[in-house]
Order: structure tokens, then C-alpha cells, then sequence
């Protein structure tokens, strides 16, 4: 538990952050994440061999492979203030945002173009908001 | 294949399209990368905005001019203002925004990520159309602001069958706002939501910084006033395509309802413009006075009441189209009285400068500026508000002085100035400070120069947006120094561009806090992770990136608010 006074008004903030706790959630969660890769198949080489991994080579490899852990806040459910992956609470990337735009700009131009085209783009915006809706998070 | 590491385990895996370096862009919902799109795309947009402003210049250089024919005229002039408006000036300060506010707040992203790259998409593909009109020869040509009857159409099912607009050139401005229109709804929503709900611990709204209350202000003038752009871009969609009469006067529609409508979004949009630009000047002059900024409160609280008088001033547009006398006073009025909230900031600026160790590098020359253009774009707006005086100048070339006092003295240098002081934070190098000087000091002369004898050309009686004109109304001089400034600033863009370059080749680093600053953005990694912050930083004070540095004199220490 970690209080902080700010203008004579005590916050306390609850983090279960010591290198104790890191230590432990760092070996549970890494073995965890690993046998559920190789559970699904993701995994191609033995999940404890470090040895011959290659370096990482974009910017992106090396942030995701350097991930450190945080506190995470409530997310649908979870436990707020477990530790977790920083790559976990971090938004994922998505393709429907960019689906539901051009959907969108095809149903205006249908309005300039045809009935038809409009038609096409109504359907597009109905995929598309639907594949929003129902993306993995 | 793509390879993660975490701990002392490798997990080996096909890498996907969304972690191509293409398909992480299109994928992105990082606001800092959307922050970064939404630059560029302004950027690019503003080089086509400026090359049509230059286009504008050179048939307007001589009298006579028939550099395009007068059609093509009509299009370039009217795509300058949609450009430099919608898909310049706008996303850029949405980009500012994307990027910043949530660092400023000490979040790790915006509420919404998903969404916010929609915003941005949309953006994109709505810019992209709207200019697309240019390749089939029917781009928008009735006016950034698309006066009925010019745009309307009778059509095929009007009893009069007037058509004012044949072609599609209307549709796009409509379709092509409309699509910009949502674009704009979802990021201020974003950001809304963003600014109320996810305040690092500690950041009340008194502590939070001014770029970020600006943006606030912003976004709830883009809810409120947006709608009537969309609505009444409906109703002429439908007078256009299905028969309507809105605005026919032949079947007792009226076109004084298109200004009205428009115009209860256009002058809230000029603050929309205006406000973000305020929020960046009031972040760079304490940084480089080494003072906090006079009047925190007064600057924020002002902003607030210009959110609320914008809704108010509408009319001032339209003194000439025979208001009633007391609706004319009450324009009047309400227009004078919203330069009090104004220039209470300006006085803050100025208060923040004084006894302040100042230091002119590139940001601060900028944002000095500013002041001093915006000054000059604000008086003459208060002069457009005495309804005699505007009786004499309106739809004149006074009018284009004024607005671009506003629009490029004011937001595209707080644009500028912004890019200077945050470049060192998007990209971990900091502009050449020499050619930044140039490009201040060609574009201070170059606007000054194009935009200065274009209120004499009002007084003189030149209207704007006239296609040519004789050589013997004593407009010639005055018409050729306005369009060299344009060249000059032309040059000014182009060592902006060519410093762009320059320093992401061989820019020197900058570090993490390149000016010494005061608020959260600097107080990560320079650019910033993925993440932002490892932990989420309290906040005790305005100033809490300083008090973090400066611990003995720490603001929380000394002063509370």
C-alpha cells in the first residue's frame, strides 16, 4: 500500500509492486504464456530454449520482446491490480476501424453514383460494424 | 516469423500482416501513431492548399491575369478554403491533440483507440475524395461556405427546375464534408471522454494543462456545432437529388436558412480552429519565459466563455443580407463582447513574458508571433463587427485579410510553433534552430506582405473572389505585392519542409526534455514507448514534470490550486 498526500488529502493506491511479487509474476507468467502457446500450436521450438533465438528486428520485436509489467486497472472482470504484461492492457490493432471508413465513404458515393453502389455500401457498414462489435479485445 | 521474448522464453511464431511495418500503420490504434498520421496527412493537405493559394495568386498578380479560365478559378479558390480549413488546419490540431493529450494527462492512450483511428480513416479517405473531384473536372467551385442559391439545384423534380450548380461539384463538397463531419464527431468524443475520465491521479481540471482544457473546449464546439453543418448539407442533398425546396425561393424555400445554418457551425469552427492553437501557445511561452504561466485560470476559464459567446455571434456574417435592426445590434453586441475572453489572454501571454528570462528559439518565435498576428486579425474582426463599417468592407478583400490574420497569422503559426517545440518529442531529434529562424522570420514577412494590402483592396473596394480585374482601379500594386508575399511564403514552406528532412537524416538528438518543460509529455522517453508511462505519475501540482526535476521548489510546495 502506497499513500501519497497530495494538498492535505491522503490517496491511498493499492500496488502490489515489490521485486518479490515482480519476480514471481515474471516466472509464473512467462511459463504460463508459454505452455499456452505451444498448447495452440504457436510455438515451434522448445519453449525453454533461448539459446539460438534470433535477435529481434524491428522496433516493435524489441519493444514486445523487452514488455515490462504493470499494474493493470479493472478490465472486463479481471482483478484490478494484478500484474500484468504491458503489451496486455495496451489497445490491440484492428482493421475494422479502417473497413468501417472506406464502407462509409462507398455508401456516400453511391449517393452521387447509383442506388446499387449505395446498396453495396450499406452492406459494407453493416459487415463492418459488425466485425467491430465482435473482435476479440 | 515474428519472435517474442519474455523472461527466458522465446515464442516463435508467424508474423502477421498487422506487424508489417504497412500493416502496423493500418492496424494502428496507438494514439501516438494516429497522432503522427493525422500531421502528416495535414501536412500533405496543406501543401495542396498552398499550391492552390499560389494558383489563386498568380492569376490575381496582374490585372487581367488569365493564367486559368474562370471556372477552374472558382474551383481552386473554393478548394483552398475546404482544404486549408477542413483537411489542414483541423487535423493537424486533431493530431497535436491524438498525440499529446493523453501524455499531458498521463494516460496510456485515448478512451476510445478504436475509434480514434476511424477518425483518422475517415479523415484520410474523406480529404482524398473531396480533392479526387479535381481528376474528373467538377470540383467544388460555390465557396468554402457553398451559399445557396449558388449551390442549390431545382432539378428534375422542381417545379422551377433552377439549376443554379449542374454537376456533381456540390455533392462533393457535401458528401465530402459530411465525411469529415463524422470524422471530426469521433475524435471529439475521444477526446472528451479521454480528458474527463482518464486523468493521471492527483490532475484535477484545475491542474490539468491549457493545451488539454483548449482541446476540451474544441471538441464541445465540434459536438454542438457540427450537427447543423451535417443538417443542413442533408437538406440540400435532398433539394439537389430528391426535390426538396429548402432553399428554392421559387417554391417558398428560402436560402437566408442555408447562412443561418451554416454559419451557426462556420463561426464556432473559427474558435475550433482558433482555441487548439491558444492551448499550444499557452503551453510553449512559460516553457521558454521560465515562469508558470499569469492567470492559469483566467486563460482556461476564457477559453470556456468563448466556447459559449461563439454560439452567440453568428450573424455577423450576414449584416448585409437585411437583418432587422435589433438582431443586427445583438450581433454586434455579442461579437464585441467575445473579444473581452480574447484578449484576456492575451494580456496573460504578455504578463507571462514579463520579468521572464526569455529565451528565442524557434517554438517561442513562433508563438510570439502569434500574439502579434492574432492581435491584428482580432481588431480587425472587432471592426467587421461595427455593422457600418462592415456594410462598407463585406464580401471584400478586408474580409480575406482578416480571416487569414486569423487563420494563418493565428492557428497555422500556433501549428508551427507547436511542430517546433513537440518535434523533439514525436521524432527524438530537435529541428535545426537556423533554418527554423528562416522559415519564422519568411513567413512573418511573407504573410505580413500578402495579407496586409489586402485590406486596402478592401477599403478600395475589391470584392473577393473575383476572377480578374482592369488595370485602372489603383489595384495593381497592391494585388502584385500580395502575391509575392505569397511566394515568399511558398520559400518560408519549403525550409520547413527542407528542415523535415534534413533533421530526420542528420538531425542532433535531443534527449527526453529537450527545453527543460514543465508538463507530463517530457517526462518519458523521447519518442515515447508504446505504453507511455510505466507507472501512471500523481500529480500535485500544474507544473508536475518541474516538480519532479525541482523538488526544492517544487509548485505543490509553494502555491495550491
Amino acid at each position: 500500500m502506497n499513500n501519497y498526500n497530495i494538498h492535505n488529502k491522503t490517496c491511498s493506491i493499492s500496488f502490489p509492486y515489490n521485486s518479490a511479487w515482480q519476480f514471481i509474476a515474471r516466472v509464473v507468467g512467462t511459463r504460463f504464456i508459454a505452455s499456452v502457446g505451444g498448447a495452440v500450436g504457436l510455438s515451434s521450438s522448445s519453449p525453454s530454449s533461448t539459446l539460438d533465438s534470433p535477435e529481434p528486428e524491428t522496433t516493435q520485436e524489441t519493444e514486445q520482446a523487452q514488455s515490462p509489467l504493470v499494474v493493470s486497472g479493472k478490465k472486463r472482470g479481471k482483478k484490478k491490480g494484478r500484474l500484468v504484461s504491458v503489451e496486455e492492457i495496451m489497445p490491440k490493432p484492428s482493421y475494422w476501424p479502417l473497413a468501417l471508413a472506406v464502407s462509409f465513404v462507398v455508401l456516400l458515393m453511391g449517393i452521387m453514383i447509383s442506388w446499387i453502389v449505395i446498396g453495396v455500401g450499406a452492406v459494407l457498414v453493416i459487415a463492418s460494424v459488425m466485425g467491430w462489435s465482435l473482435e476479440r479485445r | 516469423m515474428a519472435t517474442q521474448t519474455i523472461g527466458e522464453t522465446t515464442v516463435v511464431r508467424r508474423r502477421s500482416f498487422s506487424e508489417s511495418y504497412v500493416g502496423d500503420w493500418m492496424t494502428t490504434t496507438d494514439h501516438k501513431k494516429l497522432g503522427l498520421m493525422y500531421i502528416f496527412t495535414g501536412f500533405f493537405f496543406f501543401l495542396v492548399g498552398g499550391m492552390e493559394a499560389l494558383l489563386i495568386r498568380t492569376q490575381l498578380a496582374q490585372p487581367n491575369g488569365k493564367v486559368l479560365d474562370p471556372q477552374t478559378y472558382n474551383q481552386i479558390f473554393t478548394m483552398h478554403g475546404v482544404t486549408m480549413i477542413f483537411l489542414f488546419v483541423m487535423p493537424t490540431l486533431a493530431g497535436f491533440g491524438n498525440y499529446l493529450v493523453p501524455l499531458m494527462l498521463g494516460a496510456r492512450d485515448m478512451a476510445f483507440p478504436r475509434m480514434n483511428a476511424f477518425g483518422f480513416w475517415l479523415l484520410l479517405f474523406g480529404g482524398v475524395f473531396i480533392q479526387s473531384s479535381f481528376l474528373i473536372g467538377q470540383a467544388p467551385d460555390a465557396g468554402w461556405f457553398n451559399y445557396a442559391p449558388l449551390s442549390a439545384a431545382g432539378g428534375a423534380f422542381s417545379p422551377a427546375h433552377v439549376i443554379s450548380t449542374p454537376g456533381m461539384n456540390t455533392d462533393f463538397w457535401v458528401l465530402g464534408t459530411t465525411l469529415l463531419g463524422i470524422s471530426s464527431i469521433a475524435g471529439s468524443l475521444n477526446f472528451v471522454v479521454t480528458i474527463l475520465k482518464l486523468r493521471a491521479p492527483g490532475m484535477s481540471v484545475n491542474r490539468m494543462p491549457l493545451f488539454s482544457w483548449m482541446i476540451l473546449v474544441m471538441s464541445f464546439l465540434l459536438l454542438f456545432a457540427l450537427p447543423s453543418l451535417t443538417v443542413t448539407s442533408f437538406l440540400l442533398l435532398l433539394d439537389r437529388h430528391v426535390g426538396t425546396h429548402f432553399f428554392d425561393y421559387t417554391a417558398n424555400g428560402d436560402p437566408l436558412l442555408w447562412q443561418h445554418l451554416f454559419w451557426s457551425f462556420g463561426h464556432p469552427e473559427v474558435y475550433i480552429l482558433i482555441l487548439p492553437a491558444f492551448g499550444i501557445v499557452s503551453e510553449i511561452i512559460p516553457v521558454f519565459s521560465r515562469k508558470p504561466i499569469f492567470g492559469y485560470t483566467f486563460i482556461a476559464w476564457s477559453g470556456v466563455a468563448i466556447g459559449f459567446l461563439s454560439f452567440t455571434v453568428w450573424a455577423h456574417h450576414m449584416f448585409a443580407v437585411g437583418l432587422p435592426s435589433i438582431a443586427q445590434a445583438f450581433f454586434a453586441t455579442s461579437t464585441t463582447l467575445i473579444a473581452i475572453p480574447t484578449a484576456v489572454k492575451v494580456f496573460n501571454w504578455i504578463a507571462t513574458m514579463v520579468g521572464g528570462k526569455i529565451s528565442f528559439k524557434t517554438p517561442m518565435l513562433f508563438a510570439i508571433g502569434f500574439v502579434a498576428m492574432f492581435l491584428i486579425g482580432g481588431l480587425n474582426g472587432v471592426a467587421l463587427a461595427v455593422v457600418p463599417f462592415d456594410y462598407q468592407v463585406t464580401d471584400s478583400y478586408f474580409v480575406v485579410a482578416h480571416i487569414h490574420y486569423v487563420l494563418f497569422g493565428g492557428s497555422a503559426f500556433g501549428i508551427f510553433a507547436g511542430l517546433y517545440y513537440w518535434f523533439p518529442k514525436f521524432t527524438g531529434k530537435v529541428l535545426d534552430e537556423r533554418l527554423g529562424k528562416w522559415h519564422f522570420w519568411l513567413a512573418l514577412i511573407g504573410m505580413n506582405l500578402t495579407f496586409f494590402p489586402m485590406h486596402l483592396l478592401g477599403i478600395l473596394g475589391m470584392p473577393r473572389r473575383v476572377y480578374t480585374f482592369p488595370g485602372n482601379l489603383g489595384w495593381n500594386e497592391l494585388n502584385l505585392l500580395a502575391s509575392i508575399g505569397a511566394f515568399l511564403i511558398g520559400v518560408s514552406v519549403m525550409v520547413l519542409f527542407y528542415n523535415f528532412i534534413a533533421t530526420l537524416k542528420n538531425g542532433k538528438k535531443a534527449g527526453n526534455d529537450p527545453w527543460d518543460a514543465f508538463t507530463l509529455e517530457w517526462d518519458t522517453s523521447s519518442p515515447p514507448k508504446k505504453y507511455n508511462f510505466l507507472e501512471i505519475p500523481i500529480v500535485r501540482s500544474r507544473r508536475p514534470f518541474y516538480d519532479k526535476k525541482y523538488p526544492e521548489t517544487a509548485d505543490w510546495k509553494q502555491v495550491t490550486h
